[in-house]
């Protein structure tokens, strides 16, 4: 920190200039969230440089990046609502902790089936907790599907699963907001874990949701542990890892079950009532959330139900 | 690299209307913020080659700089109805949104790396002068840019322009960590005089 600055005008030029290093660009971030005059003060400096971006060539860039972007917006990440009292500039858009720093430490593509042509994208997470820019893209597409995710209004269109898909999305749209549910369902990777009691051997089935294939599933088995095993290839962005929760009916936190390798293994479930428990399974860093509550996007979900 | 130098400050062509530019953008983010897709497709084609160049510039990744592009439309999209033009256009705001996603793809890359990894130099094309001089903003900090030293201008420009870090800079212009963090705050407190003035 003795580098800093003692110029605000002249930090803030330098958090716009791009030459802080990333701990101080973190602390001006955080700062300029709860200063308005700092906020002015990098616009104004983002206005100032602007003209020197049209030395750099223009370059056109792939196809796959407007499909992905659109598909990321169908995936449900929310336009944040009108804030009169708080409007959004470059600079606040850019300084809130949701915005500059996590960018570079969440490129966390997770692609399924193994194949996917433009589906690597990078979801914002957030490492606030803010869950706007958080689970914006997950990036995940299917072979011969097209990576237009499946908003929740289009999957509950579909039938009896769609229902149990409705359900699963409010309930997780309580916990998380929408985005990262939307995500999981956009995702189209919704799972049904369904539980037949014992003595039949439980069965998980997973439904597939918007055409595109489920990609885990989760069977209890007869001694209390949970198997989850992946039901095609999941890749796995390097950096990162899956992480899986249970949140229990009427709960308000999910409880973490572990890392999970993306081919799955077996879990030790806590003590909890399991039908009507949710599945989820999120993207976080290597070796899993730090907090103990997910801070990555909301891959995949789905409601443990006993058959009957 | 300082194509300032091959300049004539006298020679600015005639002012183009950036207002009736940045108007347009505004529209189409206001459209945004009411959820009209179509509009960002539009927002979307009129930017995304400037900011894909910038990107790919700072990066020199493809695949980084589709990241970046990507992260910073989708957040514009997010906070499209929150954007307040009155703070300034939208223009530098989707440049600042790709740009920080940009170079901190890189400096974490460099942290990942022993030492400092050097992106090769690249060289202007001779277009990029007039690229910058083809807007009245460009013109106005052109003529302040040439104001400064020398070393002041070329600091800020290959920070901007390129994003490199203090250490990469003190590389390049053989020069010690310091003068170049000296250079840097200098350049910008001459350069707000200048603009501001």
């Amino acid at each position: 920190m003795s580098d800093l600055p003692e110029d605000p005008a002249i930090l803030a030029a330098e958090f716009v200039l791009g030459t802080l290093d990333p701990a101080t660009a973190r602390q001006v971030a955080a700062r300029a969230g709860a200063d308005p005059a700092l906020r002015r003060a990098i616009s104004a400096w983002e206005e100032r440089l602007h003209p020197l971006s049209a030395m750099a060539d223009e370059a056109v860039p792939p196809d796959a990046l407007w499909q992905r972007l659109a598909a990321s917006i169908d995936a449900g990440a929310p336009i944040e609502a009108g804030a009169a009292a708080h409007p959004a500039s470059g600079a606040t858009a850019n300084v809130s902790p949701a915005g500059v720093l996590p960018a570079g430490m969440s490129s966390a593509g997770v692609s399924s089936g193994g194949v996917s042509p433009a589906g690597v994208s990078s979801a914002g997470v957030s490492s606030a907790g803010v869950s706007s820019a958080g689970a914006s893209s997950a990036g995940v597409s299917s072979a011969g599907v097209s990576s237009v995710g499946v908003s929740p209004a289009n999957l509950a269109a579909s039938g009896a699963a769609a229902g149990m898909a409705a359900r699963a999305w409010r309930s997780v749209a309580l916990w998380r907001g929408a985005t990262a549910a939307g995500l999981a369902l956009a995702a189209g990777l919704a799972a049904y874990i369904m539980l037949r009691p014992p003595p039949a051997p439980p069965v998980a089935v997973l439904l597939p949701s918007g055409g595109a294939a489920p990609a885990y599933m989760a069977q209890l088995q007869p001694d209390g542990t949970l198997r989850v095993s992946a039901l095609h290839a999941v890749a796995v962005a390097p950096g990162k890892d899956l992480e899986l929760w249970a949140l229990p009916q009427g709960a308000s936190a999910p409880i973490a079950l572990g890392v999970l390798p993306s081919q799955g293994r077996g879990v030790a479930v806590p003590n909890i009532p399991v039908n009507g428990t949710q599945l989820l399974i999120s993207l976080e860093q290597k070796g899993g959330s730090p907090t103990g509550q997910p801070q990555g996007p909301v891959l995949y979900a789905g409601t443990l139900h006993a058959v009957d | 690299m300082d194509v300032f130098d091959l300049a004539d400050a006298e020679q600015y062509p005639g002012a183009p209307v950036d207002r009736a530019e940045d108007a347009a953008l505004s529209a189409l983010l206001l459209r945004c913020g009411e959820g009209d897709r179509a509009a960002f497709h539009r927002l979307y084609d009129l930017e995304s080659k400037r900011l894909y160049g910038l990107a790919l510039r700072i990066t020199r990744q493809p695949a980084l700089a589709a990241d970046a592009v990507h992260d910073a439309l989708l957040q514009a999209w997010q906070r499209a109805a929150r954007f307040d033009p009155a703070r300034g256009s939208v223009a530098a705001w989707l440049t600042g949104l790709v740009r920080y996603r940009a170079i901190d793809a890189m400096r974490k890359r460099a942290r990942e790396v022993t030492g400092v990894e050097l992106p090769e130099e690249a060289d202007d094309a001779p277009g990029a002068l007039d690229r910058l001089l083809a807007s009245a903003a460009g013109q106005a900090l052109h003529r302040c840019l040439n104001g400064l030293e020398q070393r002041q201008r070329q600091v800020i420009v290959m920070a901007f322009v390129d994003g490199l870090s203090h250490a990469e800079l003190a590389v390049r212009l053989e020069s010690p960590l310091g003068t170049v963090k000296s250079w840097i705050r200098r350049g910008l407190q001459a350069l707000k005089a200048c603009l501001d003035s």
